[in-house]
């Protein structure tokens, strides 16, 4: 009897109808992604939207610090960081806080998915042009790809391409780096596939954010632009590798790099926002060609205003602090250098007249912020000399925020990380052309035309400059029109001034407030960076990418 | 009325002292031998029946009959010894005239059944001595010791309750051979902060978050030959290291191949196995115990006070060039205690810590029945507070508490004859409390806060702070609100036995089914107080406030939920051809687990199991295995494990025996096996994709778009990892079973062992973990145990040591460029890091000197060996500083018993251990950065002055300074270690005043844990040396009464 209902029992337990599914169906397949049916491809799209998301992260990505504080602009406030790990040439196939390299190729593998397979997905959306929207997304996503593949190579130089294949786990993944040069063809010919099928500009609000026809266009401009520069051109740091740069110097590559800056130009679809401030914090302005959109916050003031704002509504950490040489770098608001005899400049009074970008990029003494000046003589209240983080140069960093100098709080302003603005694109096409033709009038305009809108007056340049004194002029324009905006990093790199840059001591100021009120200052130096040439001026690839991949050629110099 | 009491006592101590004298007088002279009656009773006042009564050196020996009486003539001067399997002896010099009664209590270790004594007959000893005798426990079953082939260690009962804890696992260390358990924490991570992931470690079923699962002990961590055991209560796999141990039989641990294999797809792991004490018959036994201990901690550090720490934060600031913080008003404000406002100096630890926290634990076991159905209930409490104040002010408590409820009962009834019924519930119930800012925040803060940083209170009353500080140590006890961990467990067992002699002879049939649920829950009520800073300026007195205010939250979250299904059919047969045994059985079983929002995790097994022995003297054993796990992929899911031992009784063959009579058992015993261990991830052999939201925005609302991400690629030919397990192991009892030792040497290969191998990063996405390592464990376990009589002082010792190490066989290692950057042929728990060589001392030796990148060293630098000479300090200058050396482990327990009175000792060590101290608690200025605590040890550092004798590098960047951090033989030191770990004291009130209160026994102890601690590094403790929760030394004192 008991044996019976034990096997009643164990026949009942054993063949009950089933509860649960054999496999996680919510976790779906390619077939629900690459959807045969569906004409609206939602899961196509989001796949695309994710693509989009392995754009590189701007802004204080550094412990909290911008990719510029490991430059002669700035320092991070906060010793032993990962950006003073980078700007004391601590970088190392160990470890290196920018590498990038997994996150790139993630993206890049996305990228060919998409390409790939969105063929399967009977796409009926339309632009407002008619246009079907296939050969669009797929266009965003050869140019998303191409972005990668440039972000790879201003880091390593030639980088292994990995086509449309997509690999599994039994592939073979031993595939050697390509040279330099098939590199740079590459994102070319990438940009110009998608070039066409692109949205046209400017994109309508509500596709903020999505790559034109414009972006791929000054994406090949500005890879045309490295191409041609020096360290890559002719200055290849290991002669005759053909990874880390071209074997050969060819001049026509500055002029391959001027009339690709110069097709934006040319089409006129952009120009510059009259207000330099509003082109950072307003939603689809006339200059911004493609950013890293984002919704609306107050990052930026938390992370670096002055640390005296604290305590109060707002938070203010002052993370970044710009050195001396940026401060210097700006002219006086009549156009002339302050090393100039005829400036003006009043050391005694540093901040007087000077080019208004020096006001909304860098928190000075006496700056207006939150209805008060800041303080950062000694003692003052955004450099109290407690144990809190603070200024090590007496600036703060004040570029993107918001205009906040009479309010009591930050509101939130629409922050978006900048990849490419039209000012750039005039700067990319002054360098290229004066290199190639010299400092001829297109020259000139491209780079006055920046001059004018930062309120400079006289806004004009001496009409006898030769081409080297043009270019310190580009090169020094560069440095204060797009400070913080991850420019200067490479630019000190592919123009080969890193190992004299970065091998000097950086300075900051010293205010003392005398019981009179009035202030004495004195440059000290704050840091000494370091930088070994030539090997440091590519990154080093990671031991691990090396060590495990038989093909994978390191970068000369790194080990 | 305490008064009266003790006048009480003392009158009832001079009575019966009056009344001895007189005895005796009376004893002495008489001539004649009298006869001697009495009754021999155990612990709960219950009769002996059987007990062995004989006159010591002289003639006349009697047994106590069924209602425990006994007579004997003996004269006043002759002692009488009392003996009985399994028990203590016990010796009296009768009384004339009086009647005497007789307590017997049970050896502390126990009884084996492998004594042989001299002629007795296999079946009469079988059957005199089966009743008393410990059995050996399998994971299902049990055996006898003298045909066991597996390399098995037990204890029982009495090891486990001498321990103040609130885990019986606080009790395993040094005291079973080949397991490995070191305390971590002194403290439950609690359920809130969970962070288990080691796919294996439970139930091999990462979930989709990452977490696998939920345990009980999160502060000893368990190793058996080297790998994280199975735990098996009562034959169900369950995580439950919370039972009253009192209501635990027996703990064993399953070490090798054959005594594991019905597992299948874990019989890799080797398992502990908890048997609950089963119901005996007879009138109800009731037993109670009440105990309360005191818990301090052990191993905390010395902060340095206020004005040490702003002297040498200067030194530092100097160092790395910058201007000081202090000066020197500032110190000697520190120094004088002037301003206890602006310069204030706080012991954290004495500020926030109670000196002790109690312990208090209550259980009542209630066992009884009649022969055809028996019960047995537990009723366990337990309040164990942490080691933290209440806080100051709030109206209700923060403080860290962990209060347990259990409750177990099994019910065993006999339907007929054939047929047994078992039930079993078992309940629990946990609640716990933390104060709001969870005490592993306010434990790091505490270690972390320098003396100076603020003060408890301003002047005005409010909570001191700062603008770096914004949240004051003191306030977070009381003010931060709290958060309560609610966890409920209940699991029910049906076991069935059914005798199927009367269909075929020696046939039977068992089942067993199982049900348990756990939730584990939390309300989160914490909040953030303000802390203020004062500021006198000018004569003005103003409290600036700092931190940011969070009303008080009221969340509800469930943790985890588990659901966990074992069922179990077995057939067997069981018969004797003459002097051949036979035991074969046929099982299957399945065990399905539901974890939160997991598919089930399926362990399905199908085993057939043979046993065969030739008069007890030639053993064989066999088994094979068809397991699966339904998480590989479908068509691989099932394996074959197979295992297979040989035992020789040496002892029992005629040679032996005639000239070997002290020979009791001598017993060689192999064993090999091939088992198996499913460690794979959540459908892994599955290609999927997943939906992500807000990835990227688009558009200018500021709402991200979702997306689509590509699950990591796949490993379709995901398998179990195996093993190729021998043993070889020997048991011998000499001298009338007071002497036993046990002998054991394994060699384990694993294989096919989930590893993630490092591939390139090009190809976009993760590489799965495959089948690629390949591990040696290997070992020689020991244990020794003596225990024998001085008369009625009963005494014992057990001791035991093992050894354990393990050799990387191959794990795919990449490329390296050096001999000493390989692991492949080391152990895997080396350390690797760099060489120090004293400190650099002269600005020419550190320009000479190898850097980091990154880094410049300076004198007072740790100076690191540059091994490859390359002038760069690096991964390739790392060596394996530890060696390979098996780490050895032991313990030793030793005690006696005497009249009433009795004490056990428990001494337990490690050998061949190397910790290093590198974390927060050792290097300068770390936790806040720039601002971090400064200890003692710290006085040593390196100054030009002091460059001879300095023993710890100059201080720098604030616990940044990479050079001087990394890892290297500066911070590696000796782990070895002895403590006293446990000793229990306890004494049983005489009968004769129990017996008049009608209590049959009432036995007051105390008893203590971490006594003392034998180890080469001041202030630390060897055993939870980071930032945790330190491990606690417990003084408990309680009370047993039974009835």
């Amino acid at each position: 009897m008991i044996l019976i209902v034990s096997f009643v029992t164990f026949t009942v337990l054993s063949s009950c109808s089933k509860t649960w599914e054999d496999e996680p169906l919510e976790r779906f397949t390619d077939e629900y992604v690459w959807d045969v049916h569906d004409s609206l491809g939602q899961k196509a799209g989001d796949f695309l939207n994710q693509i989009y998301s392995y754009l590189p992260q701007g802004f204080t990505r550094l412990d909290g610090n911008y990719l510029d504080a490991a430059t002669d602009d700035a320092i991070s406030s906060q010793p032993g960081g990962a950006v003073e790990v980078m700007a004391s040439g601590g970088i190392s196939p160990f470890n290196n806080p920018d590498d990038n390299w997994g996150k790139m190729y993630t993206g890049i593998r996305a990228a060919s998915l998409f390409i790939n397979n969105i063929d399967k997905v009977p796409l009926s959306i339309k632009l407002p042009d008619g246009r079907s929207m296939r050969p669009v997304w797929k266009a965003e996503a050869r140019f998303l790809r191409a972005f990668f593949y440039f972000e790879l190579m201003k880091r390593y130089g030639g980088v292994p391409l990995m086509g449309d294949k997509v690999l599994q786990s039994d592939d073979n993944v031993q595939i050697p780096r390509s040279s330099f040069k098939r590199t740079v063809d590459y994102i070319v010919q990438q940009c110009e596939l998608a070039i066409d099928s692109l949205r046209p500009d400017p994109v309508d609000m509500i596709n903020l954010g999505r790559a034109t026809k414009v972006a791929a266009m000054a994406l090949k401009a500005r890879t045309l632009l490295y191409a041609a520069s020096p360290l890559y051109n002719g200055e290849n740091i290991a002669a005759g590798d053909s990874l880390s740069g071209y074997i050969d110097k060819d001049p026509e590559r500055w002029h391959n790099a001027a009339v690709a800056a110069g097709d934006i130009i040319n089409l006129g679809v952009y120009s510059l926002d009259a207000d330099f401030r509003d082109v950072f914090i307003t939603a689809g302005n006339s200059e911004t060609i493609f950013a890293r959109n984002a919704g609306d916050y107050h990052q930026m003031e938390d992370d670096n205003s002055p640390i005296g704002y604290s305590g109060t509504s707002a938070y203010a950490n002052g993370r970044t602090s710009p050195t001396e040489e940026l401060v210097d770098a700006f002219p006086m608001a009549n156009g002339l250098p302050i090393t100039d005899i005829n400036s003006g400049y009043d050391s005694t009074n540093p901040y007087f007249q000077r080019d208004p970008r020096l006001y909304y990029t860098v928190f000075c003494n006496g700056t207006d912020w939150l209805g008060r000046p800041v303080e950062t003589f000694n003692d003052g209240l955004d450099r109290p000399g407690t144990d809190k983080v603070q200024t090590l140069t007496g600036y703060y960093a004040k570029k993107f925020m918001g205009k906040f100098e009479t309010s009591t709080s930050y509101a939130n302003e629409h922050q978006t990380f900048i990849y490419f603005r039209y000012a750039e694109v005039l700067l990319n096409y002054a360098e290229a052309e004066n290199e190639y033709e010299g400092p001829v009038g297109s020259v000139y305009t491209a780079i006055e035309s920046v001059r004018q809108r930062a309120g400079l007056n006289p806004y004009k340049l001496p009409a006898d400059l030769n081409k080297d004194q043009m270019r310190a002029i580009i090169h020094n324009e560069r440095r204060i029109e797009m400070a913080f905006e991850e420019q200067r990093y490479w630019d000190i790199r592919r123009w080969k001034i890193a190992d004299s840059v970065m091998n000097q001591p950086f300075h900051g100021i010293e205010i003392i407030r005398s019981s009179s009120g009035a202030l004495t200052y004195t440059i000290v130096p704050v840091f000494s960076p370091r930088f070994t040439a030539p090997y440091q001026y590519l990154y080093p690839i990671s031991y691990n990418e090396v060590a495990s991949n038989e093909q994978m050629k390191q970068n000369p110099g790194w080990k | 009325m305490f008064c009266r009491r003790i006048q009480q006592i003392v009158f009832y101590l001079l009575l019966f002292l009056l009344t001895a004298i007189q005895l005796d007088l009376r004893a002495q002279t008489a001539g004649v031998r009298p006869v001697i009656s009495g009754k021999v009773i155990n612990a709960y006042g219950y009769p002996l029946k059987g007990v062995n009564v004989r006159i010591k050196g002289g003639h006349g020996r009697s047994i106590s009959d069924q209602q425990g009486v006994f007579t004997i003539e003996a004269s006043a001067s002759e002692v009488l010894e009392f003996s009985f399997p399994g028990y203590n002896i016990e010796t009296v010099k009768p009384k004339a005239h009086k009647k005497l009664t007789i307590k017997l209590y049970q050896t502390f270790l126990p009884f084996l059944d492998s004594v042989r004594t001299g002629t007795d007959s296999l079946d009469s000893f079988e059957q005199r001595m089966f009743p008393f005798a410990y059995p050996v426990p399998g994971i299902y079953d049990e055996e006898r010791s003298f045909t066991s082939l597996g390399a098995v260690s037990t204890i029982y009962t009495n090891q486990l309750t001498t321990t103040p804890a609130s885990l019986y696992a606080y009790a395993l260390p040094g005291r079973l051979a080949g397991l490995k358990a070191d305390q971590v924490s002194g403290w439950r991570t609690n359920l809130d902060d969970e962070s288990i992931t080691t796919p294996g470690l439970l139930f091999s079923s990462p979930t989709s978050n990452g977490v696998v699962s939920t345990t009980d002990n999160t502060e000893i961590g368990l190793s058996l030959r080297g790998q994280s055991p199975l735990t098996i209560v009562d034959g169900v796999q369950r995580n439950i290291y919370a039972l009253d141990p009192e209501t635990i039989a027996s703990i064993s641990v399953q070490k090798d191949a054959m005594s594991t294999i019905l597992l299948g797809q874990q019989s890799s792991r080797g398992a502990i196995v908890i048997k609950t004490r089963r119901p005996e018959a007879g009138p109800p036994h009731i037993s109670f115990t009440a105990q309360n201990g005191w818990q301090s901690p052990l191993g905390l550090p010395k902060a340095l006070p206020s004005y040490q720490y702003a002297y040498m934060m200067n030194e530092a600031l100097a160092n790395v060039g910058q201007d000081p913080r202090y000066t020197a008003a500032d110190i000697q404000a520190y120094r004088d205690g002037s301003d206890p406002t602006g310069h204030p100096n706080v012991d954290w630890q004495r500020q926030i810590l109670d000196k002790s926290s109690l312990l208090t634990r209550y259980s009542l076991n209630v066992s009884g029945g009649s022969e055809r159905a028996r019960y047995i209930v537990g009723l366990n409490y337990m309040d164990q507070q942490g080691m933290f104040k209440e806080g100051a002010p709030n109206t209700y408590s923060t403080k860290l508490e962990l209060k347990r409820y259990e409750v177990n009962t099994k019910i065993d009834v006999d339907v007929t004859k054939e047929f047994n019924l078992s039930l079993q519930i078992f309940g629990r119930i946990e609640d716990a409390t933390q104060p709001g800012a969870g005490y592993s925040e306010i434990l790091s803060k505490m270690f972390t806060t320098p003396n100076n940083a603020y003060p408890v209170y301003n002047p005005d009353g409010s909570f001191g702070g700062t603008n770096t500080y914004t949240t004051n140590l003191y306030s977070l006890l009381g003010n931060s609100g709290v958060i309560l961990n609610n966890n409920k467990d209940l699991m029910a067992n049906v076991d069935m036995t059914y005798k199927l002699d009367r269909f075929v002879k020696g046939f039977w049939f068992k089942g067993k089914a199982n049900v348990s649920v756990l939730t584990a829950t939390a309300i989160n009520r914490s909040e953030n107080a303000l802390v203020y800073k004062m500021n006198v300026d000018n004569g003005d007195t103003t409290y600036a406030k700092y931190g940011s205010l969070l009303d008080q939250q009221n969340n509800f979250s469930i943790n985890s939920s588990g659901q966990y299904w074992f069922y179990q059919g077995a057939l067997g047969f069981t018969r004797a051809y003459g002097k051949n045994n036979l035991d074969a059985e046929a099982l299957f079983d399945q065990q399905q687990t539901i974890f939160n929002f997991d598919l089930p995790s399926k362990y399905t097994n199908f085993s057939t199991k043979l046993k065969y022995d030739y008069d007890r003297k030639y053993l064989f054993e066999a088994a094979v295995n068809e397991g699966g796990y339904n998480r590989f992929s479908p068509g691989h899911q099932f394996g074959l494990f197979y295992a297979g031992a040989v035992g020789w009784n040496m002892a029992e063959e005629k040679f032996i025996k005639e000239n070997f009579p002290w020979i009791n058992q001598f017993k060689w015993r192999v064993d090999y096996g091939h088992t198996g261990n499913a460690n794979v991830g959540y459908f892994v052999w599955r290609p999927s994709f997943n939906t992500t939201s807000g990835v990227y925005t688009f558009g200018n609302s500021g709402t991200g778009a979702n997306g689509v991400i590509e699950s990591p690629l796949i490993n379709a030919d995901a398998t179990w990892e195996k093993a190729n397990k021998l043993n070889m192991g020997a048991d011998i009892s000499l001298f009338g079973n007071k002497l036993q030792l046990t002998a054991d040497v394994y060699t384990d290969k694993y294989y096919d062992l989930m590893w993630q191998q490092y591939q390139p990063a090009i190809i976009g996405n993760t590489y799965p973990s495959e089948n690629i390592g390949s591990i040696r464990y290997f070992g020689t376990e020991f244990s020794a145990t003596y225990q024998n009589h001085l008369g009625g002082f009963n005494y014992f010792v057990t001791a035991n040591a093992s050894f354990s190490g393990n050799k990387i066989i191959d794990i795919r290692e990449l490329k390296q460029p050096y001999p000493w950057t390989k692991r492949t042929g080391h152990s895997t728990s080396a350390i690797y890091g760099y060489i120090a060589e004293g400190f650099i001392e002269t600005q020419q030796e550190a320009e000479a000197q190898a850097n980091m990148s990154g880094y410049t060293v300076q004198p007072g630098d740790i100076k690191l060996k540059d091994i490859n000479n390359d002038h760069v300090i690096d991964q390739f200058d790392q060596v394996n500083l530890s060696g390979d050396k098996p780490i050895f482990f032991y313990g030793l327990t030793t005690g006696f018993s005497y009249k009433g009175f009795n004490i056990s000792v428990l001494v337990q060590g490690v050998g061949n251990r190397q910790i290093v101290l590198n974390d927060a608690r050792y290097i300068e200025f770390s936790g806040y950065p720039g601002q971090g605590q400064l200890y003692k040890q710290h006085l040593g550092r390196w100054t030009p002055e002091t460059s001879a004798t300095a023993t710890f590098p100059r201080l720098t960047n604030f616990g940044l300074n990479i050079n001087n951090d990394a890892t290297s033989t500066f911070w590696l030191h000796s782990g070895n270690y002895m403590r006293i770990k446990n000793v229990d004291v306890g004494y049983v009130l005489p009968y004769r005043w129990t017996s008049r209160l009608r209590l049959a026994d009432v036995r007051i102890f105390v008893n203590g844990q971490n006594l003392i601690t034998f180890f080469g590094v001041d202030g630390v403790d060897p055993e939870s040396y980071g930032s945790g929760y330190p491990t606690q030394r417990v003084i408990n004192t309680g009370i047993t009464i039974k009835l």
